[in-house]
């Protein structure tokens, strides 16, 4: 048996109905193994965050398999299977203020991830406490109520809310973005000390992509509901095999002055891309990518083994391999 | 001349002192990026730019001209004069701060027939031809449709429109590419650069994103606690940043060449209700002096340039700069 935590095959999650079936998740295969820190990046509307919710299950799947622990998981669960779930994944939102109950004092928040697993008060409360100080707060914000903290210090009452009831995997969405600079240094520290200290796997999503170079093992890139590239990070970072992992690579501003060349903006088209649909025959990468034939546009590409050891799904690979070694 | 010359601007709104001490100087065409973490007064500075605070809101500077003109002494009469015409602003989030009932473009057109008298008929063509300049694919039918219609990217380049219309002399961007994904935000920075080049309207640019300042700005201000802490050429405030808050801050940001462990700056900023007594970031600062807790620093001058610190490490009596002036 593999020790994947998590397993899709083929997961598909469609939205609307009739002809226009909106792809946001479109037949992703990925495997999630023990202790591992796999980054997911995509732009808006990839369907990243879609998929990151449909492991924690907290949105239904169209289609496809979805293996936790060992067990296929049905579209809808019941009491039994949530709890299994649960106790397994938790799940780290962007926004805290929204994804804590403003009626309840932090402690209480902090332990009712406990309560639902029957812990007994007692011990429920200690290891609150505990988890109050290990995220770096003091024993006085316990008594508080969300609006009482900083975004800062709420997140860290997010990331330790997910990690109290020890689960296997944490599903961490943009955890960072909404923080400003100094503050997100201070997080991601924090994030990637638990990780090693309890050996969670955690699923990192987030479209900056500096973060996900420095926390994840692996990396996944979607566009527009499919995973156009896997592999290990530094890999994937240093040698980006599919065209879209080398624009998005590109578009990204790593603060050092350079020559400053105009960017040839994508004229007439925008790149405010269009939705993906169900019935979409082709690369979805196509209409936007620089490489395109005609050949791309007529059947879906599949993830394939590069000369580097990452996947890519890219119909022109061949191509892109020469061109770069030569470079 | 400066196009703009503001020297120790002061705003209080209610009990918080938002901007404690903000100098400023523009020469026409250049583009001067204002960083600074959220709450420390960047975006205060920005609306009390265009006289757009609350009537509570008390406002002092001790210099502020633009284009020669005191700018203290104005009326709302001038103002509305001025704004939208010789001052534009881009707003950070383009789906608050368009109309949702206008359609695109006649909101593009509006300051031109109420600033420059144009017909109906000729601001809707302007304003179809600057849409088109901008990259936007069938202009014509774009400008007859809703914000709803357009994506984000295309939203942010309509906003951009609406406020280079009317070729202002100082265009003030608060955060403009915060909310787009970094491909459109490519986009969108190659477009202002453009528009920069070709009409030579000065910039204020809001960010708390040091890779979009490498890409865009000519001179940096840096802000900490309502006030400038740091002020210089791109390249002195980059490479030879002189305040220990700018550097830092480059410490906490992940850089994608060399991921290793971040450097978060520990604590917060102070509570501007009760701002410190002495530096504002001295609570935070690896550097604290005793007199760093007593006494406010003022902007002092590094040797030589226009590069300013407002950091009692570059005081002429510090015994470093003693030694520096002895060699």
């Amino acid at each position: 048996m593999s020790s994947a935590i998590v397993k899709m095959q083929e997961l598909r999650c469609h939205f609307g109905s009739g002809d226009a079936l909106l792809a946001a998740v479109d037949g992703v295969n990925l495997e999630i193994e023990a202790g591992e820190v796999l980054g997911l990046v995509g732009e808006s509307g990839s369907g990243k965050s879609t998929l990151g919710r449909i492991i924690a299950g907290l949105q239904p799947r169209s289609a496809g398999e979805l293996i936790i622990g060992g067990e296929a998981m049905p579209r809808h669960y019941n009491r039994r299977q949530f709890k299994t779930m649960s106790t397994q994944i938790q799940m780290v939102f962007q926004d805290s203020y929204a994804s804590l109950n403003p009626r309840m004092t932090i402690l209480a928040s902090l332990q009712e991830p406990l309560w639902s697993q029957g812990v007994d008060a007692a011990a429920a409360r200690a290891k609150a406490c505990y988890w109050l100080e290990r995220v770096g707060l003091p024993q006085s914000a316990g008594e508080r109520y969300p609006h009482e903290l900083s975004g800062g210090q709420r997140q860290r009452i997010g990331i330790a809310r997910a990690f109290i009831a020890e689960p296997k995997l944490v599903i961490c969405d943009e955890p960072v973005s909404a923080l400003d600079v100094s503050v997100q240094a201070q997080i991601i520290n924090l994030l990637q000390e638990l990780q090693t200290e309890h050996n969670t796997a955690m699923l990192f999503i987030a479209h900056d992509l500096a973060v996900v170079r420095f926390l994840a093992t692996r990396t996944a890139v979607m566009y527009l509901g499919e995973i156009v590239e896997l592999g290990a990070t530094p890999h994937l970072f240093e040698g980006p095999r599919h065209p879209y992992t080398a624009k998005l690579l590109a578009a990204h501003l790593d603060g050092v002055i350079k020559e400053r060349k105009l960017a040839p903006a994508i004229r007439g088209q925008s790149a405010g891309h269009k939705a993906p649909l169900a019935s979409d025959s082709g690369c979805r990468f196509a209409p936007r990518c620089a490489m395109a034939e005609p050949a791309c546009s007529a059947n879906p590409p599949w993830l394939r083994p590069t000369k580097v050891a990452t996947m890519a799904a890219c119909h022109r690979l061949a191509d892109v391999e020469i061109l770069k070694l030569r470079k | 001349m400066n196009l703009l010359d503001l020297d120790n601007l002061q705003v209080s709104i209610g009990p918080v002192h938002a901007v404690r001490d903000v100098s400023l100087r523009l020469a026409p065409g250049e583009c001067r990026a204002l960083v600074g973490e959220s709450g420390c007064g960047k975006s205060v500075t920005a609306m009390s730019l265009l006289n757009l605070m609350p009537a509570a809101a008390q406002t002092n500077a001790v210099r502020w001209d633009f284009a020669g003109q005191d700018m203290r002494q104005l009326s709302e009469r001038d103002w509305r004069r001025l704004r939208g015409n010789e001052i534009a602003m881009i707003f950070q989030n383009p789906m608050t701060a368009l109309d949702p009932t206008q359609t695109i473009g006649s909101q593009i057109a509006e300051p031109l027939r109420i600033h420059k008298g144009l017909s109906k008929r000729e601001a809707s063509m302007r304003a179809i031809a600057l849409l088109e300049r901008l990259a936007i694919a069938n202009p014509a039918q774009r400008a007859a449709q809703y914000p709803f219609e357009f994506s984000g990217g295309m939203l942010q380049r309509a906003m951009i429109a609406m406020a280079v219309v009317c070729e202002p002399q100082l265009l003030i961007a608060d955060e403009p590419t915060t909310a787009l994904d970094v491909t459109v935000q490519a986009e969108v920075l190659s477009i202002l650069r453009e528009l920069r080049e070709s009409s030579g309207t000065a910039m204020l640019f809001i960010t708390h994103d040091l890779g979009v300042v490498a890409e865009i700005a000519d001179s940096v201000s840096v802000m900490y606690a309502g006030q400038t802490i740091e002020t210089g050429s791109l390249r002195e405030v980059f490479n030879t940043e002189a305040h220990p808050y700018t550097q830092a801050l480059k410490r906490a940001v992940p850089n994608m060449a060399h991921p290793q462990r971040l450097q978060a700056i520990a604590g917060t900023p102070p509570d501007l209700r009760h701002p410190p007594m002495g530096c504002g970031f001295a609570a935070r600062c690896s550097e604290r002096m005793a007199i760093c807790d007593q006494l406010p620093p003022n902007f002092s001058c590094k040797a030589g340039t226009e590069h300013l610190a407002r950091c009692w490490l570059w005081h002429p009596e510090h015994p470093a700069r003693w030694r520096e002036a002895e060699q």
